[in-house]
């Protein structure tokens, strides 16, 4: 009797097994990945050095000697450090180029969220339709309207997202010349996408029923995003427009090579001019910065979450 | 302080927006950016560069005798950074997750209990996070220009200097998703005798995957832009044959790339979502 059962359950599972849905999409990309990764690592180098590796060596070697700040090495005392970092950071052009760093992330990512959030309900599923969340909203001339518009904004907020802000920049500087605009726009750029994308995703998730409720009595679209929608997710956006105001002080700080005064201008100088221990300097420096910047960042959104 | 004393008298959300909007005029007001400027420049080149987008190149605009044809060029620049990401994301995949371990305390033992265990933990949790903040601090960009200084630009120099940044990232946001999750499953686990690190792996890690395999994605992404960024120091990706293009002010063939660009930044995309459609269910 008992084996029985036991037989009859050993089926069960053996049929509940061959029911259980296969998830070949999942491992066909996995095989793809496996097989594209090692196609990457063996097909050959992706850049021929004409260094051999005596010249490699010799110049790791004088990297290194020069790394230390140069009075220190000429003294050898660890105490000349701090007056040479003090007329670095307040002679130079460091602190002006701290401040350019991070006039130029908040610029950019102010000027982004505020485009993003024009073009957000364009983009958001549930806002951009013929009926806006599920309620009809007169019929209008042209009903595919809409869904066209949809469409448009999305490609929009994909294309500007695929673009590098570096690439941009260059370009943008090869147009406008060393101006900060080119650099503030290849920064609000990219992250107008990004922000719209994710904005969107955050009007797509919010609660239904305020914003339902003003289309209910005769609000617009418009309507429903400005009075229900932005109110009940602003913590959400902020939150993100934080997180890309953190990418863009990162990013900021090496935008400046391609000629205009923030950090990674200083960086390029100083590594033109060889002199190692200053370029060693203001890495560290925008590491500080950008570190500084997560945070506030941090901190932002914790003081976000408490108000919630 | 001042954010406390606006937030009591306008309330937070105009407080903050009070805030960003004031910073934000300050920016432009310390940057000097005076919107009449940008229709003061080259306008013709502007508007060159902007109708080039309309009719991307397909050949060369000033073709040269016996070179390779353009699209060829184009086909192995694409190659190239999709090889570039992918060599970086290997590398930065492993040392992400193990990181993000490490600094993660979601599976450890109960340290109340085993307090030399405790004093072994804490000290590595530290020593991990510090380093992932410090990798994650320095630009991409700047971590290769160091190698390049340093040794002479090589293909292992490019891609381990993406890869510290990125693994820093990817360990940042793995351990952040390990916290996230719920525990139930964990803590159900451990009450009926499993080891901590088996019910992390078992009870925790399976919840974060679609999670951490979707943010993987967005970085493999961001990894295919960065290589791109990286021909500017002259590994033969997107970004070398865009910068060769612009220079000799061949818009039309800078179009071209970056709609490569974004053709393989959809693609990914598009295979993230897939993948998330089926692991969500």
């Amino acid at each position: 009797m008992s084996t029985q059962t036991e037989e009859t359950r050993l089926m069960r599972i053996a049929h509940l097994r061959r029911r259980e849905p296969r998830p070949w999409f999942l491992y066909s990309s996995l095989l793809v990945i496996m097989l594209v990764a090692g196609w990457a690592w063996t097909a050959g180098d992706l850049y021929t050095s004409v260094l051999t590796d005596s010249q490699r060596s010799a110049n790791l070697e004088r990297f290194i000697g020069k790394l230390t700040p140069a009075p220190v090495q000429a003294s050898g005392d660890w105490s000349d450090f701090r007056p040479w970092a003090m007329e670095l950071l307040l002679e130079g052009e460091a602190l002006k180029a701290v401040g350019m760093t991070l006039a130029l992330a908040t610029a950019a990512a102010a000027l982004s969220g505020f485009l993003a959030l024009l073009f957000i309900p364009g983009a958001a599923r549930n806002l951009a339709t013929q009926k806006p969340l599920g309620i009809s909203c007169g019929r209008g001339a042209f009903p595919a309207i809409w869904s066209i518009i949809n469409k448009l904004v999305r490609l929009a907020f994909v294309f500007t997202r695929s673009l590098p802000e570096y690439i941009l920049g260059f370009l943008l500087i090869s147009i406008l010349g060393p101006d900060p605009w080119a650099l503030v726009l290849a920064l609000a750029i990219h992250n107008f996408g990004i922000l719209g994308r994710l904005g969107s995703e955050v009007v797509e998730n919010a609660p239904r029923r305020p914003a339902r409720t003003v289309i209910a009595h005769g609000g617009g679209r418009l309507g429903a995003y400005l009075a229900a929608i932005l109110p009940e997710s602003f913590n959400r956006m902020i939150v993100y427009f934080f997180y890309r105001w953190e990418t863009c002080v990162r990013e900021a700080t090496i935008l400046g090579m391609l000629g205009v005064v923030s950090l990674g201008y200083l960086i390029q100088h100083a590594r033109a001019a060889r002199s190692f221990d200053q370029m060693v300097f203001f890495v560290l420096l925008g590491a500080l910065i950008v570190l500084a910047g997560d945070l506030l960042s941090l901190l932002v959104r914790r003081w976000l979450r408490v108000e919630r | 302080m001042i954010a406390t004393t606006f937030q009591r008298y306008l309330g937070s959300r105009r407080a903050t927006l009070l805030i960003i909007s004031l910073a934000a005029i300050t920016s432009f007001w310390v940057l000097d950016l005076n919107p009449l400027r940008l229709f003061s420049g080259n306008l013709t080149l502007t508007g060159d560069f902007l109708l080039s987008a309309f009719r991307p190149a397909l050949e060369y605009q000033k073709p040269v005798e016996g070179a390779e044809p353009f699209l060829l060029t184009v086909i192995s620049a694409t190659l190239r950074t999709l090889r570039f990401a992918l060599l970086a994301m290997s590398v930065a995949i492993p040392c992400g997750a193990l990181l993000a371990f490490l600094s993660s305390t979601a599976w450890w033992p109960d340290i109340r209990r085993h307090k030399v265990l405790g004093w072994a933990l804490r000290p590595l949790c530290i020593v991990s996070r510090a380093m992932m903040a410090f990798a994650r601090s320095i630009h991409e960009l700047i971590w290769g220009l160091l190698f390049i200084t340093a040794m002479g630009l090589s293909t292992d120099a490019a891609i381990i200097a993406v890869a510290i940044p990125y693994s820093g990232i990817l360990a940042k946001i793995y351990s952040e998703m390990f916290e996230e999750h719920s525990r139930k499953a964990q803590l159900a686990l451990r009450a009926i005798g499993a080891g901590s690190v088996a019910a992390f792996l078992a009870g925790l890690l399976p919840r974060a995957l679609p999670d951490l395999i979707t943010y993987t994605f967005y970085r493999l992404e961001c990894a295919v832009r960065t290589a791109a960024v990286f021909g500017f120091v002259g590994i033969e990706t997107i970004g070398y044959r865009i910068k060769l293009a612009s220079d000799e002010f061949h818009y039309r063939e800078v179009w071209t790339y970056l709609y490569v660009l974004f053709a393989l930044i959809v693609i990914i995309e598009w295979w993230s979502r897939a993948l998330r459609k089926r692991m969500d269910t």
